[in-house]
């Protein structure tokens, strides 16, 4: 099986059913994309599957055969990526564990909604969940990010 | 393997000197700093890089790198930024050019690593600026003696000693080879308020920009050689064991190696996470229950209210009689990162890679369950994926060392999700509040009781009132469930009973809840944060119908809270609009992160007010995940303001600070908005409808005995229904309010009794209010 992750190529030989997130963090060492439910109830484990934010925990790798596949890493390797740069301006993380799944989400609100509202935000963002209560300076740097 | 720049070189280098500085090569000590943290030394390394370390804190390279360490774990609570500011402040650093690293377990370098009751500032602060302090007091020497001039003709600035009336200047990597020929001095002269550079600054956490390219590593993100990974299937109840197991369909799973009874259930060994995940998955296993598969939460919560006995009389001056009873959840603390550690044994020497609030806690069970001895334990303290106060406990290093060991591979054992919430070892206690007071004829309070109950360990504290000699009683009931410290720990329990009770009282003394605890406030910090919170909520600008604010403040950790809720009540939907929090923090280290403190304090509090809870079903948690233990998201998340008063001279913790008073504020809101008082929590047990239309049922058919009463009122309520919260209200012949109090939770009794010695004697209406029903008969006292 042919995946591809960041713009790169994989064959892989592993069960097809396994959810994507376990082919990231223990195949392939792609740990920024984190484990918080495995049940889709968190959004800690966001990946783009073609622009578009997926929970990879309930995501099985034999569906992204054929599709391209962004994490966390695959956005820059030096945080120049305008969401990580809004994301560092606003100082959203506290504990960061859920950020890459936070960022991911909304990398994919505002590839569909460039200028997005407060509700757009609300919309887009509800998937996932942050222990540590940065909700304020999510939605601010999302609006830092969306005024480029 | 680190998660830290440099670490791994750091600690070489620091092995190294440790071995050196025992034969006596340049160990000077400090009188300020332990004797066995001091080392002023310099190294020489193949690079070349050169090395000057005046204590186990502080690192300076010839190439002015500024390497500070600490000791205590990282959460999210921004301890490590912070600390670090009051290091490169006190030395004058430049903060560009410092790194922070985590220190690796060792109680003899760091004194206690124990990272919890917000204590890392408080309890470090001073060291940690000492450590700053020796260093610039050591490059002005060393400038002054290169220059041959005065060192009171040197001062320091961004990393560099000026000539103060001339212009040389020298970097600290200039001066870090002489420097580390000085003694380290013994007295040191800390920076005043007025030459802080960082300290009290707005900082956010420095490894932001690793944090938002993934690359930080967390406990779960160890990465080892030839790693395994194992997950368990744990007791379904509290208490139950492994009578026997087949894992015949286990081992048939490809990716799954080896299974074995471990962390008091079955592991499953896998070569991926996935493999062990289903490998739990096919095990049968045969288990003794154990004693527990009774117990549920209604069993629980009768064993505390069984406990509240009566509560104490209250003083002669007494013309109205207040008591309430508020009853508050178990709490998972289900942080974004599960539980995990990850073990490697290698002969007789082990390295720990793990999230937790006690990285030597941490050594010292890896070394018990190894057999190993705990020197020879390297606990590597990863970033954590948030604590409140879970990581304290460290079950997660003693299972995956078992595993490890009888494994014989290195191992990353994880919770899962459902794992980390049902086996939470620490959940915040249940409890019950009985409160009871008085007020007088000119509205003030003339007495306090307030008992707690406890589903295990809990303390009842006083508000920060003038109240007449306050009675406060703790006491524990079924504690079967395990419980532990919870962010904010009794405060989180007691102070939405207290701040609600008070609420109770303003209003039936006829007061606004803010001005009443102005008048009753016992000290000027108090009362400050309470005027901020008033200007700043604008609180005297009437809400829209259907909308309401509330008040609470509370004192601890040596600072003082405060929040302002305003909420919305829709046809029963709470909509929470706005949150306000005016902290006093005494001295602020770093703006920033208690701001973010304060946050995460609201988010808290508003979900584990609404709907948040763990309940016992059958032996055992009956929540399984985010589903259903649930938290604010986005779209709920309200508008918060933080205030910050920074104006004294020694910091309060702030971790815990910013959540008791979040719920009592919310809840006063919703009484304010919709005249629902809430008494349990979470609130999704009390219908938030204002205008439900009780039935009037005034023949007597709740009966007191005897009648007339003396000083105890007997309620008959054989012929009441026991629906919903009872409330027992007594009025004079005038209509005057003079009693008033809800019953416990739940409460099925045909017997209330009331202490009516205060009453005077006389004809009282007595009112039982239940979900449907208004009971109404005329008493009177003898």
């Amino acid at each position: 099986m042919i995946i591809k992750i960041n713009n790169k190529d994989y064959d892989l030989n592993i069960d097809p059913n396994m959810p994507l997130l376990w082919v990231l963090r223990d195949i392939l060492g792609l740990t920024g994309t984190k484990y918080g439910c495995g049940v889709g109830d968190c959004g800690s484990c966001m990946v783009l599957v073609d622009s578009v934010a997926r929970k990879s925990c309930i995501l099985p790798v034999s569906q992204i055969v054929g599709k391209s596949i962004t994490t966390i890493e695959g956005l820059s390797s030096d945080a120049s990526h305008i969401v990580q740069k809004a994301w560092i301006e606003a100082g959203v993380p506290q504990c960061g564990y859920c950020q890459p799944g936070q960022i991911m989400s909304a990398v994919g609100l505002l590839i569909a909604i460039p200028k997005p509202t407060d509700d757009d935000i609300n919309n887009a963002m509800s998937a996932n969940i942050c222990r540590c209560g940065t909700y304020s300076r999510i939605r601010a740097a999302i609006h830092i990010a969306a005024k480029g | 393997m680190e998660n830290y720049q440099n670490t791994e070189s750091v600690n070489t280098r620091r092995n190294f000197l440790l071995q050196i500085s025992t034969l006596g090569t340049g160990l000077i000590l400090s009188g300020l700093i332990p004797a066995n943290q001091a080392l002023a030394q310099l190294i020489k390394e193949k690079n070349e890089i050169q090395s000057f370390i005046p204590n186990v804190w502080l690192e300076v390279q010839s190439d002015n790198t500024v390497i500070i360490t600490i000791g205590q774990s990282e959460l999210g609570q921004g301890t490590r930024t912070s600390l670090a500011m009051a290091v490169a402040d006190e030395m004058d650093a430049d903060w560009a050019n410092v790194k922070i690293v985590q220190g690796n377990a060792s109680n003899a370098k760091y004194g206690s690593q124990s990272t919890g009751g917000s204590s890392s500032i408080t309890g470090k602060l001073t060291i940690m600026r000492q450590a700053g302090a020796t260093a610039r007091a050591m490059f002005i020497t060393a400038a002054a003696q290169t220059w041959n001039i005065a060192e009171s003709a040197c001062k320091a600035d961004a990393g560099y000693i000026l000539e103060i009336a001339g212009s040389r200047k020298l970097s600290y990597g200039d001066l870090s080879t002489k420097a580390a020929t000085l003694p380290v001095p013994t007295n040191l002269t800390l920076k005043t308020a007025k030459d802080f550079k960082y300290i009290g600054s707005s900082k956010p956490v420095f490894d932001c920009a690793d944090i938002v390219m993934g690359k930080t590593e967390f406990g779960i993100d160890a990465k080892v050689t030839g790693l395994k990974y194992a997950m368990a299937a744990f007791p379904p109840t509290i208490g139950a064991s492994v009578k026997s197991y087949d894992d015949t369909d286990t081992l048939k799973i490809p990716g799954v190696l080896k299974t074995f009874k471990a962390a008091g259930g079955v592991a499953v060994v896998a070569d991926n996470t996935y493999a062990a995940m289903q490998g739990v998955e096919a095990l049968k296993i045969s288990w003794n229950m154990g004693s527990n598969t009774g117990l549920n939460s209604d069993v629980i919560y009768k064993s505390l209210t069984d406990k509240i006995g009566t509560l104490d009389s209250l003083p002669g001056n007494t013309i109205k009689t207040l008591e309430a009873t508020y009853q508050v959840p178990f709490l998972a603390h289900a942080p974004m990162e599960p539980m995990n550690c990850t073990v490697n044994i290698q002969g007789t020497t082990c390295e720990v890679w793990v999230s937790s609030q006690d990285s030597q806690s941490v050594q010292a069970t890896v070394a018990s369950a190894t057999g190993i001895s705990a020197a020879n334990v390297t606990v590597h303290s990863c970033l954590s994926g948030g604590g409140f106060g879970r990581r304290s406990n460290v079950d997660y290093a003693n299972y995956a060392a078992s595993i490890a060991k009888q494994s014989g591979y290195p191992i990353k054992f994880l919770y899962s999700r459902k794992n980390d919430i049902q086996r939470d070892n620490s959940n915040r206690p249940a409890s019950v509040h009985a409160l009871k007071a008085g007020l007088d004829t000119s509205g003030k309070i003339t007495g306090w009781v307030h008992r707690g109950i406890y589903a295990g360990g809990g303390s009842v504290g006083s508000p920060p009132y003038s109240l007449p000699s306050p009675k406060n009683y703790q006491d524990a009931g079924n504690t079967t469930v395990p419980t532990g410290a919870w962010r904010s720990v009794s405060a989180s329990q007691c102070v939405f009973a207290i701040e609600c009770f008070i609420d109770e009282i303003a209003l039936a003394a006829a007061k606004d809840p803010l001005d009443f605890r102005l008048g009753i406030s016992n000290n000027s910090r108090v009362t400050a944060v309470l005027n901020e919170l008033k200007t700043r909520s604008n609180w005297t600008n009437p809400l829209p119908k259907g909308s309401g604010r509330g008040v609470s403040i509370f004192s601890g950790w040596g600072g003082y809270c405060g929040h302002v809720v305003e909420v919305t009540v829709n046809n029963g939907i709470l909509k929470v609009d706005r949150a306000i929090c005016v902290v006093d923090v005494g001295f602020a280290l770093n703006l920033f992160t208690i701001e973010s403190q304060m946050m995460g304090g609201i988010i808290d509090g508003l979900s584990t007010a609404t709907r948040a809870e763990i309940t016992i079903a059958a032996g055992a948690v009956e929540q399984t995940g985010y589903g259903d233990f649930q938290w604010f998201r986005m779209n709920e998340a309200p508008k918060i303001e933080v205030y910050i008063i920074h104006t004294g001279t020694s910091p309060s913790g702030v971790g815990e600070l910013g959540f008791p008073t979040v719920t009592p504020a919310l809840c006063n809101a919703i009484y304010n908005a919709i005249g629902v008082r809430i008494r349990r929590l979470p609130i999704s047990y009390t219908e938030l409808k204002s205008t439900s239309v009780k039935e009037e049922i005034n023949r007597d058919l709740i009966k007191v005995n005897p009648n007339p009463f003396g000083n105890e009122i007997n309620i008959d309520l054989t012929n009441v229904e026991k629906l919903g919260q009872l409330e027992c209200k007594i009025y004079d012949i005038s209509g005057n309010l003079i009693y008033m109090s809800s019953f416990p939770q739940n409460f099925m009794a045909n017997n209330y009794s009331i202490d009516s010695s205060n009453f005077i004697s006389g004809t009282y209406i007595l009112r039982i209010s239940t979900a449907n029903k208004h009971y109404t008969a005329k008493i009177q006292k003898v």
